[in-house]
Formats: structure tokens, C-alpha cells, sequence
């Protein structure tokens, strides 16, 4: 430390003594301490540091920032992102979007999730039936080639849609349309593939998923709030009376032309729907899948589990598609509490909740179904702060009517930023369009989504939450029920 | 397995030959006796080996259940040294390969997996 002034400064640091010497002239900021001063004096910075800790002031901070002090920049993006193209390829529809990114991903959308499904758990068998023998090759056959070739084969099921989604190196789009249009079109269905590959994975799923209370939770949110279709369990928990014939039947019913979409990102649309004529010409056409209309009934519905606590109180939402209630999905980010920042619990309505509860978490979200949605915050944690958390839970959402301009700013922010997030990646929201297609023939543009968002009001929302709460409340409890509080003692209409 | 369906085909595809070992065939099966205990020929296939049982294990419940019976009566024929009255003999055009599908997809599948072990990529 002495060292580092080694000749002009010797005399005031003798004088002075380290701290004061520390303090006048050597602060992390000062224009003294160099770099080049450093290497002349040879000397590690690492004794520096750590002696000019006590004693220095503190750096200065920049000027306390207005709300959202600019540094530079706009936030709309420098050129538009993209747009997504539309068309009709052969019968089948196709939607894309092109960012010339090097990786693609190209998915079926086939509304045949679980609200359609004829018998329980069919859905579901069907979504696991994805890349086993075709009339073309073996499951084997696919598994190792797709490798071979550094590709992703998944599937995901919702109460909306099958999806069968590939990703792949840009490439490889010829291989991986006429896989997808194989899966699709020419499954084999064998009774042996059903009894040893699909049901020990379906299973699987099943005793994952509800050995978790917050899953629970959420289904049992939906049987109160939709009773049938949605209301149902979304996974093959009772599988009986059906197999591979009845598979076949609902896949027949489902695979047609009005009932799937073809959606690619990071793929030129031309090419997609040069592909998808040649590879999907065998869809038939046909008519969509129908299913009685939703009906909201709100209420209550508690199920015992020893693995975790964990309450959704749930309301009626914002559907997806053009009919996106843009209100809805901002309230769930007013609400917040998932925190953007590591180690924060953050400044949104929930997140202050949470934040005196230890353990415990509470996150809103909207989920978007054609022609519905849902909109609840889900509350988890160990059983007696759950129980002290509830009631202020219920307050923060009750609370809405009181929030600033900035927390709306702050929400709006949120919500772009997820929203580009989820529309930039390939891979991401590939099932929300194609569900927008099905459902109406259209999707709405990036930019047309971001002005929806930018123009909800401050007097919108506290209307959306003045209206949902003002109806039922659809409550799901699951965990230690004797402790856990029923809706009506914490505050809620059910 | 593939040996006989190899010297089978070979057979098939030669008219001549096929009209020439065809009752010879017939005779041999006739001669010996499986039918007049009331088995198929494909009962008698060695199933101490893994792609048996498993193409076993995939038979649909229908076509396991008439073998088990099958192998029963026969069994209970030996036992008491007697064949089945004629009209409950196999007829030939009964004694059909219901087991042999389900082992030659195994093996199908055997190959493949070896062959994709054993793949290089140039």
C-alpha cells in the first residue's frame, strides 16, 4: 500500500496516516490511481482494494433517476422483428415466422388436447404415441437418425392441443416436415408399442405430475371453475375403457385439415409450405373437433396430499387469440411475484406479500384457451405461514384499485418484455399461435400484440379486477387440509 | 428362423420345384402328427429363446389364450395316449403362422438396432 505512492505522495501518507491517506487520495473512482500509476509502482491491486475499504466514501451515486431514467435507446426494437406469414398449403394450414436464425423449430398444433378427448385420458395416450412406428420406419429408426442429424423431437399436451414439435439446425427442414408429417399421417398404433413404450411413460407423467401440489392444485382450480371439458383432468389419471382402437378412432377424428395447424419459426414460408403440400398431403379433410362452450361456475375444491401445500384461487380470464384481453394479462404482471432479479422477491403487489413469509410463493399468471381463460395466483408453501399469507394474498389482489401509474408502467414493461421474449424464440409460443389459427384463421402481428399491451389504462384494470372479483372465485386447496383455510374465511366469493 | 424362410422363398419362387416338394410337404406334416393332437405348427417353435418370448408376451389375448389351450389338450392327449377325435383335428389350411409375424418383426427390429450400433457417419 505504501508502495503505490512511492514518490509523490510519501510525505502526506507519513503525515496522515493509512486511513486519512486512503480517504484523500486514493478512492476507487479517483483519477490518481491509474492504471498506468499501478504498473509503475508493480504492485498488485488486490492489497489496494481491500485496504481502501473502510474508510472510503461512497462511490457517487449516479443522479436519483426519474421513473424510468433514460440512459440511451428506445424501447421499440431498431427494425420490425418479423411478421408472421398465413397461408393454406394443399388444405393444411401453415403460419411462420422468419428471423434467419441459424436453428428452427416446426411444429403440429393439433386441437385435440384433453377438453376434446371422448374418453379419459385419450389425449393424453395419443400425445405419447408421438415418433413410435410408422407404415415408414421404426421408433428406433427415428430416435437414432434425429440424433444422427442433432435434432429435437418433443411433445407437449395441453386441455388445448397435442403439439408434436421439432427443432432442428436450419438445414434439415425437408427431413424433419416429412417426419412431422409422418408422425401425423402414418402412425402405426401397435397394441405391443401401446403396452410397452406408452403406457409405462404415461404413467410416469401421471405419478409426477401429482405427486406435486401446486399440479394438483391448478386441476382441481379448473374442476371448479369449468366442472366438464375444461374442468377435467388434463392427464390419463383413470385409463380404462379404451385402447388402441379407440386411440385410433379420436386420432381419425382429430388429424383433418380444419383441426391442425402447421407452424414454423426460423423457416422460410415458402419453402414450409412447399414441404408441407408434399409431406401432409395425406391429412384428410374433415371437420374440427367440437366441444360443449365453457361455462364458468366457480367454488371450491380441496384434496388431501402429503407432499406439499399449495392453494390456486383462481378467476375467469382473458382468451387467447384476437379475443386477448390484454387487461387480464397485465393485472397478472400488476400482481406479479415472480421476480425478474436473483435474490429479490421483487416490488409487485405479491412479491411484497411473499416477502414476509418465508418460504412461501405466490405468482398470478393468465392462462389463454381459445375461447376462455383463467386467471389465478398460485400460493405455495409450508401449511402455517400458507395459512397467515392467504388472507394478505386476498388483500393484494383486492389491493388493485389502489396502484400508481408506475406500477402499471412497471407492468407494461413486464409484459412487452415477456411477450417479444416468447414471440423472438423460435421454440417458445409456437402452440399459441397455432391455436390462435385453428380457432379464428388469424394471428395478430407482434407489434399489433405490444399496442395492445401499451394501451391498457390504469382505469382498465382496476375495472378487470373490480369485475372479477366482484363474481365467483374457483379455489383448488391441496395439502394438509386440516390447517389449510377454507375460501370463505380468507376473504373470497366462492 | 430366417435360414428356413430364405430356403422357403426360394421354393415359392420356382413353380416347378414348388408343385414337386409341395405334397411331399403336406405328407410330412400329415405324418408327423401334430395336428391329430390338435397343435399348429408354430406351437411347436423353440421358446426358450428371448425373441420368442417376447413376441409371446405381444400376441393379442385371443390368439395367447387358444395356445395355451392347444398346448393343454395336447398335453392331456399324451398323457392318456390317445388322439383328439378327427373332427377337432388341425385342419391344414387352420394350421396357419400366427407366431411368426410377431418373431420376425423382433428380429427386424434386433438388426436395426445393430445396425445403427455399428453405423459410421462419413
Amino acid at each position: 500500500m505504501n508502495q503505490i505512492n512511492d514518490s509523490k505522495n510519501d510525505k502526506n501518507n507519513t503525515n496522515s496516516g493509512r486511513g486519512k491517506y486512503c480517504w484523500t487520495s486514493v478512492t476507487l473512482f479517483s483519477k490518481e490511481l491509474t492504471r498506468s500509476r499501478l504498473y509503475q509502482s508493480q504492485i498488485s491491486i488486490y492489497p489496494t482494494i481491500h485496504d481502501i475499504r473502510l474508510p472510503v466514501a461512497p462511490p457517487p451515486r449516479p443522479p436519483t433517476p426519474g421513473f424510468l431514467h433514460k440512459v440511451g435507446g428506445s424501447d421499440v426494437p431498431s427494425s420490425a422483428p418479423f411478421t408472421y406469414e398465413v397461408s393454406e398449403a394443399a388444405g393444411t394450414k401453415t403460419v411462420s415466422k422468419d428471423t434467419g436464425s441459424p436453428t428452427s423449430s416446426l411444429a403440429v398444433v393439433i386441437k385435440a388436447g384433453s377438453r376434446y378427448q371422448p374418453l379419459p385420458g385419450l389425449s393424453h395416450a395419443l400425445e405419447h404415441f408421438a415418433f413410435k412406428s410408422t407404415l415408414k420406419r421404426s421408433a428406433l429408426f427415428i430416435t437414432r437418425e434425429v440424433e444422427l442429424m442433432g435434432g429435437v423431437l418433443e411433445t407437449s399436451l395441453s386441455r388445448e392441443n397435442i403439439v408434436y414439435k421439432a427443432r432442428f439446425l436450419r438445414g434439415d427442414l425437408p427431413y424433419f416436415a416429412e417426419l412431422l408429417g409422418d408422425v401425423v399421417t402414418k402412425t402405426k398404433l401397435i397394441p405391443y408399442e401401446y403396452n410397452e413404450r406408452v403406457i409405462p411413460t404415461m404413467e410416469n407423467e401421471v405419478n409426477i405430475a401429482y405427486s406435486n401440489p401446486s399440479y394438483v392444485a391448478l386441476e382441481a382450480a379448473h374442476a371448479s371453475a369449468y366442472h366438464h371439458g375444461l374442468g377435467l383432468d388434463k392427464l390419463s389419471v383413470v385409463r380404462k375403457d379404451f385402447g388402441v382402437e379407440e386411440i385410433a378412432a379420436f386420432a381419425g377424428a382429430a388429424f383433418n385439415q380444419s383441426n391442425l395447424a402447421v407452424v414454423g419459426s426460423g423457416v422460410p414460408h415458402a419453402e414450409l409450405n412447399k414441404y408441407t403440400t408434399e409431406f401432409f398431403a395425406d391429412v384428410p379433410a374433415g371437420e374440427t373437433l367440437k366441444t360443449h362452450a365453457p361455462t364458468y361456475y366457480g367454488g371450491e375444491s380441496r384434496a388431501w396430499s402429503k407432499a406439499g401445500n399449495s392453494v390456486v384461487i383462481a378467476f375467469p380470464g382473458s382468451a387467447g387469440g384476437p379475443a386477448f384481453k390484454a387487461e387480464l394479462s397485465i393485472l397478472s404482471y400488476i400482481l406479479g411475484g415472480q421476480s425478474t432479479i436473483k435474490w429479490s422477491s421483487g416490488n409487485s403487489l405479491l412479491g411484497k406479500v411473499v416477502e414476509k413469509y418465508p418460504g412461501v410463493t405466490a405468482v398470478s399468471k393468465n392462462i389463454t384457451y381459445s375461447d376462455t381463460g383463467l386467471f389465478y395466483v398460485a400460493v405455495e408453501g409450508p401449511a402455517p405461514s400458507l395459512v397467515k399469507a392467504l388472507p394478505d394474498v386476498v388483500n393484494a389482489i383486492k389491493g388493485v384499485s389502489s396502484i400508481t401509474a408506475e406500477d402499471l408502467k412497471r407492468a407494461i414493461q413486464n409484459a412487452k418484455f415477456d411477450f417479444y421474449t416468447a414471440a423472438e424464440e423460435n421454440a417458445l409460443s409456437l402452440e399459441s399461435i397455432g391455436q390462435s389459427i385453428i380457432a379464428t384463421g388469424k394471428i395478430p402481428q407482434v407489434q399489433e400484440s405490444i399496442k395492445a399491451l401499451e394501451s391498457v389504462t390504469l382505469d382498465s384494470v382496476k375495472k378487470a379486477a373490480s369485475t372479477i372479483l366482484a363474481g365467483k372465485a374457483a379455489v383448488g386447496a391441496v395439502g394438509d387440509l386440516h390447517i389449510l383455510p377454507y375460501a370463505s374465511d380468507i376473504g373470497l366469493n366462492v | 428362423m430366417v435360414a428356413v424362410k430364405k430356403i422357403t422363398n426360394y421354393i415359392i419362387a420356382r413353380p416347378k420345384l414348388f408343385n414337386f416338394i409341395k405334397p411331399i410337404a403336406d405328407r410330412y406334416c400329415d405324418l408327423a402328427g401334430y395336428r391329430k393332437v390338435g397343435l399348429m405348427y408354430e406351437d411347436l417353435l423353440r421358446e426358450e429363446s428371448h425373441t420368442v418370448q417376447l413376441a409371446l408376451k405381444r400376441l393379442p389375448p385371443r390368439l395367447a389364450y387358444d395356445r395355451a389351450f392347444r398346448i393343454r389338450r395336447a398335453l392331456q392327449c399324451s398323457v392318456t395316449h390317445t388322439l383328439l377325435p378327427k373332427e377337432e383335428w388341425i385342419k391344414a389350411e387352420e394350421d396357419v403362422p400366427y407366431l411368426s409375424p410377431y418373431i420376425e418383426e423382433i428380429e427386424k427390429e434386433e438388426s436395426e438396432r445393430k445396425m445403427f450400433d455399428a453405423l459410421t457417419r462419413k
